[in-house]
């Protein structure tokens, strides 16, 4: 635990820039991916759930 | 009469996007500010490095005077690497920048007072104030919270303006009147969050949602760089940390439900803006 704390402080600057940039774009993907499909198409989870 | 209910109708259509396009900017510059003030606060930060081997010169001033360059390192130096390192790049620096004693103390006068205005403390645009760099998950957290919660019901009215618009234009069997309608409604569109099946690149579609998880994202940073550097915290005060964790953890739940709140709001509206571009389209290939 102490071994990757120490590491992503001496790499602190590079580590949280890369974090700023890509976060919210995995945040965004995973959203779509879990609930974005969901709500983005509501007549094709409706039929699914009629075809059921 | 209807004629300045529809004009009433898209003046607020059209005010119900400049609220939302205000706010994305003021998300945008307050994402800014707060980031700002973590990148300062690195511990490998340009100032923090600049500070620290200012100090190493001061610390191994005697030595470094004495040494002309052309003599090795003093005999207790060359024990450690490390601190051997650390002493040839003080040495270097301070014959690099032709430094006196005189002018390499106010040099590092001067570094400690810039690190404690500019990197201790966080400065707020246009309020004239500042904040602890420790209060910054406290700050920034109360202050995204605030802006996506007004975003969210700015969002909320845009839709039903758009809907109300979208749905009058519908009714009306004028052509040319729909035409430019619906032409007139679209010049209001920002930032669509698109929904899947819109034809257009995959990374251009995402940047809408993108932003809008950007606040989210930089309070996860905060409070991950937070956890990292418990025990310099601890050091200064544990009952503040303790509170400021408990405060963190709160306001982290509370942007991560703003935010996907937000997107549902937004992809319901780009369903709306996809009805008013389809019709536009039916209309023009007419």
């Amino acid at each position: 635990m102490n071994i990757i704390r120490d590491f992503m402080l001496s790499y602190d600057s590079a580590i949280f820039i890369a974090g700023f940039i890509a976060l919210p774009i995995i945040f965004s993907s995973l959203y779509d991916k879990i609930i974005g499909k969901v709500r983005s198409q509501p007549e094709k989870v409706k039929t699914k759930i009629q075809k059921k | 009469m209807e004629e300045l209910l529809v004009k009433e109708l898209f003046d607020r259509a059209a005010n119900a996007s400049r609220n939302v396009r205000s706010l994305q900017v003021t998300m945008a510059t307050c994402c800014i500010v707060a980031f700002l003030g973590l990148y300062n606060s690195f511990q490998y930060g340009w100032i923090q490095n600049r500070v620290r081997i200012h100090g190493n010169q001061m610390k191994y001033l005697s030595y470094i005077e004495k040494d002309t360059g052309s003599c090795t390192a003093p005999l207790e130096l060359t024990k450690t690497p490390a601190i051997f390192e650390e002493y040839t790049n003080a040495k270097k620096y301070y014959q690099d920048h032709f430094y006196t004693p005189e002018i390499l103390h106010q040099h590092y006068v001067n570094l400690l007072k810039s690190k404690n205005d500019n990197v201790l403390l966080v400065k707020i645009p246009f309020f004239n104030t500042a904040f602890d760099i420790n209060d910054l998950a406290i700050i920034s957290g109360f202050g995204f919270s605030l802006i996506l919660f007004i975003s969210l019901y700015a969002l909320h009215m845009k839709k039903n303006q758009v809907n109300v618009i979208a749905d009058y234009i519908k009714s009306k069997d004028d052509t040319t009147f729909k035409k430019l309608a619906y032409s007139l409604l679209l010049t209001n569109q920002i930032l669509m969050v698109n929904v899947n099946n819109i034809q257009s690149f995959r990374i251009i579609r995402r940047l809408p949602a993108v932003i809008y998880w950007m606040p989210f994202s930089l309070f996860f940073l905060i409070f991950g760089h937070d956890m990292l550097t418990y025990e310099k915290a601890k050091a200064i005060s544990l009952p503040g940390v303790i509170v400021s964790y408990i405060i963190s953890a709160v306001f982290l739940f509370t942007l991560l439900i703003l935010t996907m709140l937000i997107i549902n709001t937004s992809t319901q509206l780009s369903i709306i803006w996809k009805d008013v571009e389809t019709e536009n389209k039916k209309l023009i290939n007419q």
